[in-house]
Protein backbone atom coordinates (compact mmCIF):
# COMPACT_ATOMS: atom_id res chain seq x y z
CA UNK A 1 0.00 0.00 0.00
CA UNK A 2 0.89 3.62 -0.88
CA UNK A 3 2.90 5.04 2.47
CA UNK A 4 0.12 8.49 1.87
CA UNK A 5 -2.47 6.38 1.97
CA UNK A 6 -1.20 4.24 5.08
CA UNK A 7 -0.97 7.79 6.89
CA UNK A 8 -3.88 8.95 6.11
CA UNK A 9 -5.58 5.94 6.87
CA UNK A 10 -3.89 6.11 10.24
CA UNK A 11 -4.37 9.58 10.82
CA UNK A 12 -8.20 8.98 10.24
CA UNK A 13 -8.64 6.36 12.86
CA UNK A 14 -6.84 8.59 15.01
CA UNK A 15 -9.36 11.14 14.45
CA UNK A 16 -12.33 9.32 14.48
CA UNK A 17 -11.27 7.93 17.86
CA UNK A 18 -11.94 10.81 19.38
CA UNK A 19 -16.25 12.07 20.85
CA UNK A 20 -16.87 14.75 17.76
CA UNK A 21 -18.28 18.62 18.94
CA UNK A 22 -21.58 17.58 17.94
CA UNK A 23 -21.70 15.70 20.98
CA UNK A 24 -21.70 18.77 22.83
CA UNK A 25 -23.59 21.18 20.80
CA UNK A 26 -26.79 20.81 22.99
CA UNK A 27 -24.89 20.49 26.08
CA UNK A 28 -23.22 24.08 25.05
CA UNK A 29 -26.09 25.45 23.95
CA UNK A 30 -28.32 25.10 26.87
CA UNK A 31 -25.02 26.47 28.76
CA UNK A 32 -24.85 30.03 26.21
CA UNK A 33 -28.98 30.14 27.42
CA UNK A 34 -28.25 30.00 31.18
CA UNK A 35 -25.21 32.38 30.79
CA UNK A 36 -27.20 34.75 28.95
CA UNK A 37 -30.42 34.62 31.76
CA UNK A 38 -27.93 35.34 34.54
CA UNK A 39 -26.59 38.45 32.52
CA UNK A 40 -29.86 40.04 32.46
CA UNK A 41 -30.94 39.25 35.39
CA UNK A 42 -27.35 40.72 36.86
CA UNK A 43 -28.37 43.75 34.35
CA UNK A 44 -31.71 43.75 35.84
CA UNK A 45 -30.82 44.10 38.90
CA UNK A 46 -28.00 46.87 38.28
CA UNK A 47 -31.22 48.65 37.04
CA UNK A 48 -33.22 48.35 40.16
CA UNK A 49 -30.12 49.47 42.44
CA UNK A 50 -29.35 51.65 39.83
CA UNK A 51 -33.01 53.75 40.06
CA UNK A 52 -33.19 53.21 43.72
CA UNK A 53 -29.51 54.79 44.92
CA UNK A 54 -30.87 57.54 42.02
CA UNK A 55 -34.49 58.02 44.30
CA UNK A 56 -32.15 57.98 47.73
CA UNK A 57 -29.61 60.63 46.30
CA UNK A 58 -32.46 62.73 44.83
CA UNK A 59 -34.53 62.76 48.08
CA UNK A 60 -30.60 63.74 49.88
CA UNK A 61 -30.55 66.23 47.31
CA UNK A 62 -34.21 67.86 48.28
CA UNK A 63 -33.56 68.10 51.85
CA UNK A 64 -29.95 69.26 51.33
CA UNK A 65 -30.47 71.90 48.17
CA UNK A 66 -27.28 73.95 48.95
CA UNK A 67 -24.89 70.34 48.70
CA UNK A 68 -26.45 70.37 45.09
CA UNK A 69 -23.91 72.15 43.22
CA UNK A 70 -22.31 72.22 39.50
CA UNK A 71 -19.05 70.40 39.58
CA UNK A 72 -15.70 72.47 40.16
CA UNK A 73 -15.40 74.65 37.11
CA UNK A 74 -18.55 73.76 34.96
CA UNK A 75 -21.83 75.51 34.12
CA UNK A 76 -20.06 78.58 32.90
CA UNK A 77 -19.90 80.04 29.37
CA UNK A 78 -15.99 79.46 29.39
CA UNK A 79 -16.67 75.82 30.63
CA UNK A 80 -16.16 72.88 28.53
CA UNK A 81 -19.10 70.81 30.40
CA UNK A 82 -22.28 71.23 32.68
CA UNK A 83 -23.08 68.63 35.59
CA UNK A 84 -24.44 69.36 38.81
CA UNK A 85 -23.92 66.67 41.56
CA UNK A 86 -24.36 66.27 44.93
CA UNK A 87 -21.97 66.78 47.51
CA UNK A 88 -21.92 65.04 50.58
CA UNK A 89 -19.11 64.46 53.20
CA UNK A 90 -16.20 66.20 53.67
CA UNK A 91 -14.46 68.26 50.90
CA UNK A 92 -12.15 65.19 49.92
CA UNK A 93 -15.25 63.06 49.28
CA UNK A 94 -16.10 63.31 45.59
CA UNK A 95 -19.18 64.50 44.80
CA UNK A 96 -21.81 62.07 43.59
CA UNK A 97 -23.92 62.27 40.39
CA UNK A 98 -28.03 62.95 41.52
CA UNK A 99 -28.90 60.48 38.62
CA UNK A 100 -26.66 56.76 38.51
CA UNK A 101 -27.42 55.20 35.18
CA UNK A 102 -25.43 51.73 36.52
CA UNK A 103 -23.81 50.65 39.52
CA UNK A 104 -21.60 48.26 38.71
CA UNK A 105 -20.80 48.69 35.47
CA UNK A 106 -17.57 46.78 35.52
CA UNK A 107 -19.21 43.84 36.92
CA UNK A 108 -22.37 44.32 33.97
CA UNK A 109 -19.37 44.69 31.42
CA UNK A 110 -17.61 41.23 33.17
CA UNK A 111 -20.66 39.03 32.77
CA UNK A 112 -21.28 40.54 29.33
CA UNK A 113 -18.49 39.25 28.62
CA UNK A 114 -19.06 35.83 29.72
CA UNK A 115 -22.41 35.70 28.19
CA UNK A 116 -19.91 36.36 24.62
CA UNK A 117 -17.94 33.85 25.76
CA UNK A 118 -20.64 31.29 25.96
CA UNK A 119 -21.56 32.35 22.48
CA UNK A 120 -18.21 32.04 20.76
CA UNK A 121 -18.60 28.06 22.27
CA UNK A 122 -21.64 27.86 20.77
CA UNK A 123 -20.15 29.26 17.34
CA UNK A 124 -17.21 27.00 17.31
CA UNK A 125 -19.24 24.00 18.56
CA UNK A 126 -21.44 24.72 15.48
CA UNK A 127 -18.98 26.20 12.77
CA UNK A 128 -18.55 23.60 10.12
CA UNK A 129 -16.26 24.55 7.01
CA UNK A 130 -17.15 20.84 5.53
CA UNK A 131 -19.76 21.29 3.15
CA UNK A 132 -17.41 24.57 1.38
CA UNK A 133 -14.69 22.39 1.14
CA UNK A 134 -17.03 19.69 -0.40
CA UNK A 135 -18.14 22.09 -3.05
CA UNK A 136 -14.36 22.89 -3.68
CA UNK A 137 -13.16 19.63 -3.54
CA UNK A 138 -15.95 18.30 -6.15
CA UNK A 139 -15.00 21.01 -8.58
CA UNK A 140 -11.53 20.46 -8.41
CA UNK A 141 -12.20 16.86 -9.55
CA UNK A 142 -14.34 17.59 -12.31
CA UNK A 143 -11.65 20.22 -13.16
CA UNK A 144 -9.02 17.62 -13.18
CA UNK A 145 -11.33 15.56 -15.16
CA UNK A 146 -12.14 17.75 -17.78
CA UNK A 147 -8.17 19.21 -18.11
CA UNK A 148 -6.95 15.40 -18.74
CA UNK A 149 -9.80 15.33 -21.36
CA UNK A 150 -8.39 18.37 -23.14
CA UNK A 151 -4.70 17.20 -22.67
CA UNK A 152 -5.60 13.12 -23.20
CA UNK A 153 -8.82 12.85 -24.95
CA UNK A 154 -10.74 10.09 -23.87
CA UNK A 155 -9.61 10.09 -20.41
CA UNK A 156 -11.90 11.95 -18.39
CA UNK A 157 -14.04 8.74 -16.91
CA UNK A 158 -10.74 6.93 -15.88
CA UNK A 159 -9.55 10.55 -14.35
CA UNK A 160 -13.03 10.33 -12.71
CA UNK A 161 -13.19 7.18 -11.44
CA UNK A 162 -9.84 7.89 -9.95
CA UNK A 163 -11.21 11.50 -8.62
CA UNK A 164 -14.29 10.50 -6.92
CA UNK A 165 -12.86 8.20 -3.86
CA UNK A 166 -10.57 10.94 -3.45
CA UNK A 167 -12.69 13.74 -3.12
CA UNK A 168 -14.46 11.85 -0.27
CA UNK A 169 -11.63 11.24 1.41
CA UNK A 170 -10.22 14.58 1.27
CA UNK A 171 -13.52 15.75 2.43
CA UNK A 172 -13.82 13.11 5.19
CA UNK A 173 -10.32 14.02 6.18
CA UNK A 174 -10.89 17.75 6.56
CA UNK A 175 -14.21 17.07 8.55
CA UNK A 176 -12.01 15.13 11.24
CA UNK A 177 -9.22 17.69 11.08
CA UNK A 178 -11.95 20.25 11.95
CA UNK A 179 -13.00 18.57 14.19
CA UNK A 180 -10.42 17.89 16.12
CA UNK A 181 -9.75 21.82 15.88
CA UNK A 182 -12.70 22.09 17.34
CA UNK A 183 -12.49 20.56 19.85
CA UNK A 184 -9.08 21.03 20.98
CA UNK A 185 -10.45 25.16 20.98
CA UNK A 186 -13.22 24.10 23.17
CA UNK A 187 -10.94 22.01 25.79
CA UNK A 188 -8.55 24.96 25.78
CA UNK A 189 -11.37 28.01 26.32
CA UNK A 190 -12.96 26.08 29.08
CA UNK A 191 -10.12 25.02 30.95
CA UNK A 192 -8.79 28.36 30.77
CA UNK A 193 -11.74 30.06 31.60
CA UNK A 194 -12.89 28.04 34.72
CA UNK A 195 -10.83 29.33 37.22
CA UNK A 196 -11.77 33.09 35.99
CA UNK A 197 -15.38 32.15 35.66
CA UNK A 198 -15.51 30.86 39.15
CA UNK A 199 -14.14 33.85 40.40
CA UNK A 200 -16.34 36.15 38.77
CA UNK A 201 -19.19 33.98 39.64
CA UNK A 202 -18.45 34.46 43.03
CA UNK A 203 -18.59 38.28 42.76
CA UNK A 204 -21.91 38.38 40.84
CA UNK A 205 -23.61 36.49 43.51
CA UNK A 206 -22.06 38.63 46.15
CA UNK A 207 -23.30 41.59 44.11
CA UNK A 208 -26.84 39.97 43.54
CA UNK A 209 -26.99 39.62 47.17
CA UNK A 210 -26.24 43.16 48.23
CA UNK A 211 -28.69 44.58 45.69
CA UNK A 212 -31.31 41.64 46.85
CA UNK A 213 -31.07 43.55 50.42
CA UNK A 214 -31.99 46.90 48.92
CA UNK A 215 -35.48 44.61 48.42
CA UNK A 216 -35.65 43.06 51.32
CA UNK A 217 -35.30 45.95 53.35
CA UNK A 218 -38.39 47.59 50.92
CA UNK A 219 -40.30 44.41 51.97
CA UNK A 220 -39.40 43.97 56.04
CA UNK A 221 -40.27 47.59 56.06
CA UNK A 222 -43.76 46.87 54.36
CA UNK A 223 -44.44 44.38 56.90
CA UNK A 224 -43.57 46.41 59.80
CA UNK A 225 -45.91 48.79 58.58
CA UNK A 226 -48.95 46.06 57.88
CA UNK A 227 -48.19 45.13 61.42
CA UNK A 228 -48.90 48.91 62.87
CA UNK A 229 -51.59 48.97 60.97
CA UNK A 230 -53.02 46.10 62.21
CA UNK A 231 -52.27 47.02 65.69
CA UNK A 232 -54.40 50.24 65.60
CA UNK A 233 -57.09 48.36 63.53
CA UNK A 234 -57.44 44.78 63.83
CA UNK A 235 -60.03 44.45 60.70
CA UNK A 236 -60.03 41.44 58.30
CA UNK A 237 -58.51 43.23 55.94
CA UNK A 238 -55.57 44.94 57.45
CA UNK A 239 -55.27 40.85 58.91
CA UNK A 240 -55.20 40.11 55.02
CA UNK A 241 -52.66 43.20 53.78
CA UNK A 242 -50.28 41.82 57.03
CA UNK A 243 -50.38 38.23 55.86
CA UNK A 244 -49.77 39.58 51.93
CA UNK A 245 -47.02 41.30 53.13
CA UNK A 246 -45.94 38.82 55.02
CA UNK A 247 -45.86 36.46 52.19
CA UNK A 248 -43.72 38.66 49.73
CA UNK A 249 -40.88 39.07 52.62
CA UNK A 250 -40.93 35.47 53.18
CA UNK A 251 -40.33 34.41 48.96
CA UNK A 252 -37.46 37.19 49.14
CA UNK A 253 -35.94 35.72 52.29
CA UNK A 254 -35.91 31.91 50.27
CA UNK A 255 -34.53 33.56 46.96
CA UNK A 256 -30.36 33.46 47.11
CA UNK A 257 -29.07 34.95 44.15
CA UNK A 258 -25.87 33.41 45.37
CA UNK A 259 -26.27 30.10 44.90
CA UNK A 260 -27.48 30.52 41.55
CA UNK A 261 -24.49 32.53 40.30
CA UNK A 262 -22.50 29.41 42.23
CA UNK A 263 -24.57 27.06 39.67
CA UNK A 264 -23.43 28.96 36.71
CA UNK A 265 -19.91 27.96 37.73
CA UNK A 266 -20.41 24.47 38.63
CA UNK A 267 -22.53 23.99 35.21
CA UNK A 268 -19.01 25.38 33.78
CA UNK A 269 -17.30 23.27 35.87
CA UNK A 270 -19.14 20.14 35.15
CA UNK A 271 -19.12 21.36 30.75
CA UNK A 272 -15.21 21.51 31.28
CA UNK A 273 -15.00 17.94 32.62
CA UNK A 274 -16.72 16.36 30.22
CA UNK A 275 -15.06 18.09 27.42
CA UNK A 276 -11.34 17.33 29.16
CA UNK A 277 -12.58 13.36 29.38
CA UNK A 278 -14.39 11.92 27.11
CA UNK A 279 -15.44 8.74 29.05
CA UNK A 280 -17.34 11.36 31.23
CA UNK A 281 -21.27 10.88 30.69
CA UNK A 282 -22.66 14.04 29.76
CA UNK A 283 -25.70 13.65 31.35
CA UNK A 284 -24.34 15.14 34.71
CA UNK A 285 -23.46 18.07 32.66
CA UNK A 286 -27.01 18.13 31.31
CA UNK A 287 -28.47 18.08 34.09
CA UNK A 288 -26.93 20.13 36.45
CA UNK A 289 -27.08 23.06 32.89
CA UNK A 290 -30.69 22.39 32.54
CA UNK A 291 -31.79 22.99 36.21
CA UNK A 292 -29.32 25.87 36.02
CA UNK A 293 -31.13 27.21 32.79
CA UNK A 294 -34.00 26.76 34.70
CA UNK A 295 -33.07 29.05 37.95
CA UNK A 296 -31.48 31.59 35.93
CA UNK A 297 -35.15 32.47 34.33
CA UNK A 298 -36.31 32.66 38.27
CA UNK A 299 -33.50 34.99 39.10
CA UNK A 300 -34.33 36.89 36.18
CA UNK A 301 -37.60 37.22 37.42
CA UNK A 302 -37.44 37.98 40.36
CA UNK A 303 -35.00 41.05 39.47
CA UNK A 304 -37.71 42.43 36.94
CA UNK A 305 -39.89 41.63 40.10
CA UNK A 306 -37.54 44.46 42.18
CA UNK A 307 -37.02 46.67 39.52
CA UNK A 308 -40.64 46.91 38.65
CA UNK A 309 -41.11 47.09 42.46
CA UNK A 310 -38.56 50.41 42.83
CA UNK A 311 -40.46 51.94 39.74
CA UNK A 312 -43.89 51.47 42.00
CA UNK A 313 -42.32 53.29 44.65
CA UNK B 1 -2.69 54.23 49.50
CA UNK B 2 -2.83 51.20 47.48
CA UNK B 3 -6.71 50.03 46.77
CA UNK B 4 -8.66 48.09 48.83
CA UNK B 5 -9.33 44.56 47.92
CA UNK B 6 -12.78 42.82 47.04
CA UNK B 7 -12.17 40.92 50.28
CA UNK B 8 -11.81 43.77 52.30
CA UNK B 9 -14.27 46.18 51.23
CA UNK B 10 -16.69 42.97 51.36
CA UNK B 11 -15.22 42.18 54.89
CA UNK B 12 -15.75 45.68 56.21
CA UNK B 13 -18.98 45.73 54.93
CA UNK B 14 -20.58 42.46 56.08
CA UNK B 15 -19.31 43.65 59.48
CA UNK B 16 -21.47 46.85 59.38
CA UNK B 17 -24.13 44.52 58.20
CA UNK B 18 -24.11 42.28 60.65
CA UNK B 19 -23.94 44.80 63.28
CA UNK B 20 -27.11 46.61 61.40
CA UNK B 21 -29.07 43.06 61.40
CA UNK B 22 -28.33 42.44 64.86
CA UNK B 23 -29.98 45.60 65.92
CA UNK B 24 -33.08 45.19 63.42
CA UNK B 25 -33.54 41.74 65.41
CA UNK B 26 -33.37 43.43 69.34
CA UNK B 27 -35.86 46.12 67.87
CA UNK B 28 -38.27 43.45 66.26
CA UNK B 29 -37.58 41.60 69.65
CA UNK B 30 -38.83 44.37 71.76
CA UNK B 31 -41.91 45.27 69.36
CA UNK B 32 -43.00 41.59 69.69
CA UNK B 33 -42.28 41.38 73.39
CA UNK B 34 -44.72 44.13 74.23
CA UNK B 35 -47.68 43.16 71.80
CA UNK B 36 -47.09 39.50 73.13
CA UNK B 37 -47.09 40.97 76.89
CA UNK B 38 -51.02 40.79 77.26
CA UNK B 39 -52.58 39.63 74.35
CA UNK B 40 -56.22 39.76 75.59
CA UNK B 41 -55.61 43.43 76.89
CA UNK B 42 -55.91 46.23 74.25
CA UNK B 43 -52.72 48.19 74.12
CA UNK B 44 -52.25 50.90 76.13
CA UNK B 45 -51.21 54.51 75.03
CA UNK B 46 -47.94 54.07 75.89
CA UNK B 47 -47.51 50.80 74.48
CA UNK B 48 -48.88 52.37 71.09
CA UNK B 49 -46.29 55.19 71.08
CA UNK B 50 -43.49 53.03 72.25
CA UNK B 51 -44.40 50.77 69.54
CA UNK B 52 -44.33 53.47 66.64
CA UNK B 53 -40.99 55.18 68.04
CA UNK B 54 -39.65 51.22 68.08
CA UNK B 55 -40.90 50.87 64.17
CA UNK B 56 -39.11 54.37 63.10
CA UNK B 57 -36.20 53.00 64.70
CA UNK B 58 -36.53 49.40 62.54
CA UNK B 59 -37.26 51.20 59.67
CA UNK B 60 -34.01 54.02 60.21
CA UNK B 61 -31.79 50.78 60.96
CA UNK B 62 -33.06 48.94 57.29
CA UNK B 63 -32.75 51.83 56.05
CA UNK B 64 -29.05 51.68 57.17
CA UNK B 65 -29.21 48.41 55.81
CA UNK B 66 -29.75 49.31 52.50
CA UNK B 67 -27.21 51.92 52.42
CA UNK B 68 -24.15 50.27 53.14
CA UNK B 69 -25.40 47.21 50.60
CA UNK B 70 -25.37 50.14 47.93
CA UNK B 71 -22.54 51.76 48.72
CA UNK B 72 -20.78 48.58 48.67
CA UNK B 73 -22.33 47.12 45.94
CA UNK B 74 -20.32 50.44 43.90
CA UNK B 75 -16.75 50.22 46.35
CA UNK B 76 -16.86 46.97 45.31
CA UNK B 77 -17.35 47.13 41.38
CA UNK B 78 -14.15 50.17 41.65
CA UNK B 79 -11.50 47.17 43.33
CA UNK B 80 -9.03 46.47 41.05
CA UNK B 81 -9.72 42.37 40.84
CA UNK B 82 -13.61 43.57 39.52
CA UNK B 83 -12.08 45.93 37.33
CA UNK B 84 -9.99 43.45 35.61
CA UNK B 85 -12.67 40.96 35.34
CA UNK B 86 -13.86 41.49 31.87
CA UNK B 87 -10.48 41.85 30.81
CA UNK B 88 -9.46 38.23 31.76
CA UNK B 89 -12.68 36.86 30.09
CA UNK B 90 -12.46 38.61 27.09
CA UNK B 91 -8.30 36.97 26.42
CA UNK B 92 -10.04 33.81 26.84
CA UNK B 93 -12.79 34.68 24.59
CA UNK B 94 -10.64 36.00 22.05
CA UNK B 95 -8.32 33.00 21.86
CA UNK B 96 -11.45 30.87 20.91
CA UNK B 97 -12.64 33.39 18.64
CA UNK B 98 -8.98 32.54 16.71
CA UNK B 99 -10.26 29.13 16.21
CA UNK B 100 -13.63 30.02 14.81
CA UNK B 101 -12.27 32.66 12.42
CA UNK B 102 -9.61 29.52 11.42
CA UNK B 103 -12.39 27.00 10.67
CA UNK B 104 -13.94 30.31 9.15
CA UNK B 105 -11.03 31.29 6.96
CA UNK B 106 -10.83 27.40 5.67
CA UNK B 107 -14.36 27.75 4.58
CA UNK B 108 -13.82 31.14 2.41
CA UNK B 109 -10.51 29.41 1.30
CA UNK B 110 -12.76 26.44 -0.22
CA UNK B 111 -15.34 29.07 -1.36
CA UNK B 112 -12.39 30.97 -3.30
CA UNK B 113 -11.12 27.91 -4.90
CA UNK B 114 -14.94 27.15 -5.75
CA UNK B 115 -14.99 29.94 -7.58
CA UNK B 116 -11.40 29.90 -9.37
CA UNK B 117 -12.23 26.64 -10.36
CA UNK B 118 -15.63 27.82 -12.20
CA UNK B 119 -13.59 30.81 -13.58
CA UNK B 120 -11.17 28.11 -14.72
CA UNK B 121 -14.04 26.16 -16.23
CA UNK B 122 -15.19 28.67 -18.02
CA UNK B 123 -11.83 29.26 -19.64
CA UNK B 124 -11.46 25.57 -20.20
CA UNK B 125 -14.58 25.91 -22.53
CA UNK B 126 -13.34 28.87 -24.60
CA UNK B 127 -10.12 27.13 -24.56
CA UNK B 128 -11.89 23.95 -26.42
CA UNK B 129 -13.57 26.51 -28.25
CA UNK B 130 -10.93 27.75 -29.83
CA UNK B 131 -9.10 24.45 -30.38
CA UNK B 132 -12.45 23.29 -32.34
CA UNK B 133 -12.10 25.94 -34.33
CA UNK B 134 -8.86 25.43 -35.08
CA UNK B 135 -9.28 22.34 -35.91
CA UNK B 136 -12.08 23.26 -38.65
Amino acid sequence: MDARVLCAFGLSMLLGACSTSADYKPVIASFTDATNKADRALQTYDQAVSERVTEIRKQLATAQPRNVRPLPGDCNTSSERCRIAFFEGTPATPPKPIVVQTLIPNQVAAMHEIGLYAAALKDVAEVDSTPAVKVAVEKAGAAIASLSSLVAPGSAPAAQAFAVPLEEGVVWIYGKYQETVKLRALRQATQAMDPVLNDAVSKFGTAASLAGLSDLRRLAQDVNAREGAFDRTSSVGNLEALLASADKFDQGLRLSPQDIFQRLGEAHKELTRALKDDSLSLADAFQRIDRLSADASELFKLAEAFQQAVKAH
Amino acid sequence: MPNPTFDDVLADAKAQIRGLQDSERKLSDEIESIRARDPQAPLSDQDKAQLTNLRDARDAVLDAIEKVALVTLENLDNTDEVKSLAENIRAVRQNLQGTLNKVKAIGNLAQTVSDLLDRAGQLEIKVKGIADKLKT
